[in-house]
């Protein structure tokens, strides 16, 4: 089996970003505490024992892009309408592109160290937004961005108590989209093509052959799910479990924007001027109470407990109706990153306990 | 989702909308108003189909962009159309607009009526206030396709009578003789 | 923690329910929760895992007869949101817990693994296995300490501090880890500095939801489309911008308590922000967010004559 020493995972990177942007685990400066995905460059030094804080769902669905740009003015004459091309159409050129992940969509990228849960969460986006024109919803700019995505993950031998993929078949042995895996052993990495795009990073001039096995994997908490899905529609209208559940939570945005599968957006016009403005589309989160509020004043999830719900409710039990997947992975970003300590496993076993 | 027609987007650009031209502007309530429009492509408006109770997105750039039930039936080739209550910021800036102003809009989107299982019945229309925008799509649609169904009827019912939106459509169902349509306001 | 527990039943018989800490059984930490009977009050507990700000709640629930437990910090906060009308003392039972300084739970997840095991002996700390001194682990909000002990309470639980946590605890009140690398910068290097600080920013609004005193929340102008005061887009600027008005909301209500920098995901040092301005308002005005019921907040007090014109005729 290819094997690569610790030591050459710079050699490894540099390689890598010959062709393409590559973002790995790195700590941000001045922060030692953190460890974000982040463009790499030569010198930074990854991170390969901690986890993200972060998912890096940014690369396929940045936190904010333009869709395109217009030129148009209510106040001076409405007979005049300009409308730029869309962005992320090969070939249209279109808006520049200001969505913090720094190149096009369509632009080659590596994302470098991501973890199984990571990995397979992108395979749970692709059921969504679709990986073949007019497929699902059809979303050009994140198709542009997935098709030209690496996958290189880092396979994990030991976990956290926050972990909880194992719940799912695989667990930490899935291969569900990653291109390439590298397997932590001793002195370094045994390397693993998963796809034709992995395999063909095999025949850089990097790797050694090793006889080395394949290490074993982590084995992290379980879930439950069995008839979870229907439960949650069956406990929808007992505001008394969820109001208990989530007494603690304070409606932020971290669980789901950390969240490698919560893909939900807002989208708004960002106005460059008087005439000038351009379609924008950020992340958005259920938690958020403006998230629901209706142009009447009328909001259907007025309180912490409706939205939790929503939360728990579309992961749990209406994604896996409408898209046959969970929409979790169990990557435990949202547990230990949650600032009031409130764990969605705890909401999951008390739901099924109801 | 493969059975619902889009052919008002590109497949390549489903976010980016298409410019359009008000062509009439019709005041129905104090809060609600109709408007007609027409892509300005015009090989686009000839393909231009959706089905009865679809959804279009109309965009006033710079306000921004909301959804609002597609108004007119399907056999009405020569435009399409909104009818929007004005309440926050895209709907005022829709109530500004008038005819030869130019917007935004994609359509069609969203779901239809199951028409083609109402074969052979008698169908009763139920709608109030500004809920009967795609109603008024629909019925046109029987209408258009009379023989197909039994009974028709409408029912009607606004908050007020100044609330009534369609006030020429009513008095053409109420003078038709092979409809029923009820009209009722709550106070 | 039998003092504890028979103090939150005493006032639940007052109270329609009260604001502590269990135990988390994943972690062994502690987490925020709400007694309403007897029984939930047995779960109770304080130790120095106890970081979180439970006054957070108080606007929330304003009406209603709660008790809460707070920390010389937490009760701060509850005095500014007292004087801001967003809680009522007639309302409210402070249990006043004797506070021997907390710890950076946060921090040591993330060099240890979130779920370790964590031994506090007071003095040193233990660590999954490792031993290490406890400071290094502190609550960055304990260095500065202002007291430990709460300035109001109704009733009061454990010891008594009898001065700033800094001081037991073997901490110093010292300034942010990071003033003095910014006061070297020149200006432009001090703007690079927040750029990339801010670029990080994912706009999840942690910091606002935790900070006891960001009670206009749902409403807040850093995300309504409506008004539009501040842009929709997720990158640097919008960021800096968006902090900038929260800060500036802060100016004499920030009591210091380090919430939003401790929910900050992405490590950006909000309270370098925040210490600057409060040092400022002290400076300017001698006054300090949280240190009295009586006190007039000097942000939100006009008056013609004194403010305007100043004193003399
Ligand atoms: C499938 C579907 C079909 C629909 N069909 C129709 C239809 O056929 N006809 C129709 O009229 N509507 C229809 N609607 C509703 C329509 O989409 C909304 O009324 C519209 O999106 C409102 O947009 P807005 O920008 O005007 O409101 P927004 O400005 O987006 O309002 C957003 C929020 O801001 C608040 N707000 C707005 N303006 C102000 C202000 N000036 N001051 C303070 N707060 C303010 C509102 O309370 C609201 O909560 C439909 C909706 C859906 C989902
Ligand atoms: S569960 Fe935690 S992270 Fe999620 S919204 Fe609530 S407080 Fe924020
Ligand atoms: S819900 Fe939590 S554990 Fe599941 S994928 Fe999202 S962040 Fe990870
Ligand atoms: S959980 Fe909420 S934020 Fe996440 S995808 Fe579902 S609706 Fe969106
Ligand atoms: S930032 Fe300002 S507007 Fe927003 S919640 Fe805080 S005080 Fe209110
Ligand atoms: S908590 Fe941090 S990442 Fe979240 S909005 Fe505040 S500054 Fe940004």
């Amino acid at each position: 089996m290819k094997f690569i020493a610790a030591k050459k995972i710079p050699d490894l990177l540099g390689l890598l970003a010959r062709d393409a942007r590559v973002w790995a685990p790195l700590v941000p400066e001045d922060s030692a505490d953190t460890l974000l995905f982040l463009p790499w460059e030569p010198g930074a030094e990854v991170d390969l024992e901690r986890f993200t804080q972060v998912s890096p769902k940014k690369l396929v669905m940045p936190g904010s892009e333009p869709l395109f740009s217009f030129s148009y003015s209510m106040a001076v004459d409405c007979e005049r309408l300009e409308i730029g091309d869309a962005r992320g159409v090969p070939g249209a050129g279109g808006a520049s592109d200001a969505d913090g992940a720094g190149e096009a969509p369509g632009a080659a990228t590596v994302l470098f160290g991501a973890r199984a849960c990571d990995a397979r969460s992108l395979t749970v986006l692709d059921a969504l937004f679709g990986l073949e024109p007019g497929e699902a919803y059809n979303d050009p700019l994140y198709r542009a961005r997935r098709a030209a995505l690496t996958v290189v993950t880092l396979a994990c031998t030991s976990c956290d108590a926050a972990c909880f993929c194992s719940s799912w078949a695989e667990g930490p042995a899935s291969t569900e989209g990653s291109d390439l895996i590298l397997y932590p052993v001793e002195g370094g990495y045994l390397a693993r093509g998963v796809s034709d795009r992995g395999e063909a990073l095999l025949v850089l001039d990097i790797w050694e052959e090793s006889e080395q096995p394949l290490p074993e994997l982590a084995e992290t908490d379980r879930v439950p799910f069995g008839t979870l899905n229907t439960k949650l529609l069956e406990i929808f209208s007992d505001m008394d479990f969820w109001e208990r559940a989530t007494e603690r939570c304070v409606s932020c945005g971290y669980c789901t924007y950390a969240c490698p599968t919560c893909y939900c957006f807002n989208i708004f016009d960002e106005m460059r001027g008087s005439r000038d403005g351009e379609r924008c589309r950020s992340w958005d989160a259920c938690m958020f109470y403006l998230y629901t509020l209706e142009t009447s004043g009328h909001n259907p999830r007025p309180t912490i407990a409706h939205r939790y719900r929503n939360r728990i409710g579309h992961k749990f039990s209406y994604y896996p109706e409408n898209q046959g997947t969970t929409l979790c992975t169990g990557c435990g970003r949202c547990i230990r990153g949650c600032p009031v300590g409130l764990d969605i496993r705890d909401v999951l076993r008390g739901a099924g306990e109801r | 989702m493969s059975t619902i027609p889009r052919e008002g987007i590109k497949a390549s650009e489903p976010l980016r909308p298409e410019p359009a031209t008000v062509l009439d502007v019709i005041t129905e309530t104090p809060n609600i108003k109709s408007l007609r429009l027409a892509f300005d492509d015009e090989s686009l408006m000839q393909s231009f189909s959706f089905l009865q109770g679809q959804v279009g997105q109309l965009s006033v750039p710079g306000a921004g962009e909301a959804t609002f039930a597609i108004a007119s039936p399907p056999s009405q080739r020569e435009y399409f159309q909104f009818s929007v209550m004005k309440t926050g910021v895209v709907t005022t800036a829709i109530h500004e607009l008038r005819a030869g102003d130019r917007v935004a809009v994609r359509a069609p989107m969203g779901n239809t009526f199951p028409t083609d299982d109402w074969k052979g019945r008698n169908i009763v229309v139920i709608g109030g206030g500004i809920g009967m925008a795609p109603l008024r799509s629909l019925f046109m649609y029987l209408e258009d396709h009379r023989d197909d169904y039994g009974g028709l009827q409408l029912i009607y019912g606004a908050r007020t009578p100044k609330d009534v939106c369609y006030l020429d459509d009513c008095r053409q169902w109420e003078a038709g003789s092979d409809i029923d349509f009820v009209t009722s306001v709550d106070t | 923690m039998a003092d504890l527990v028979t103090t939150i039943k005493q006032t639940l018989k007052d109270v329609e329910l009260v604001l502590g800490w269990v135990r988390d059984p994943a972690t062994g930490v502690a987490a925020p929760a709400r007694f309403h009977t007897e029984e939930e009050a047995e779960a109770a507990v304080f130790d120095s895992t106890c970081v979180h700000n439970l006054a957070v709640h108080l606007p929330r629930l304003k009406g209603r007869r709660l008790g809460i437990v707070a920390k010389g910090c937490d009760a701060r906060s509850v005095v500014e949101l007292i004087i801001e009308h967003e809680a009522e003392r007639e309302d409210l039972k402070v249990i006043g817990v004797g506070c021997g300084s907390i710890l950076d739970v946060k921090k040591i997840w993330r060099r240890f693994g979130y779920g370790v095991e964590i031994d506090d002996r007071g003095d040193s700390l233990e660590l999954g296995g490792e031993r290490g001194p406890r400071e290094d682990f502190l609550a960055r909000k304990c260095h500065g300490c202002l007291e430990a002990d709460p300035d109001i309470y109704d009733l009061f639980v454990g010891e008594s501090a009898g001065g700033p946590a800094g001081e037991i605890s073997g901490g110093r009140e010292e300034p942010h880890p990071l003033s003095a690398m910014l006061e070297d910068l020149a200006p432009a290097e001090r703007r690079a500095f927040w750029r990339e600080q801010f670029s990080r920013c994912i706009r999840c609004y942690a910091c606002r939801e935790v900070c006891p005193m960001c009670f206009c929340r749902d409403i807040c102008i850093m995300q309504t489309q409506v008004p539009h005061w501040a842009g929709g887009e997720v990158n640097a600027r919008e960021s800096e911008m968006i902090q900038h008005i929260r800060v500036s909301h802060l100016a004499g209500r920030c009591t210091g308590c380090g919430e939003c920098e401790r929910a900050c995901p992405v490590g950006i040092p909000l309270m370098l922000l925040m210490d600057e301005q409060n040092r400022a308002i002290e400076d300017m005005f001698g006054y300090r967010a949280g240190d009295s019921l009586r006190a007039r907040p000097p942000m939100q007090t006009f008056s013609i004559e004194k403010d305007l014109w100043g004193d003399e005729e």
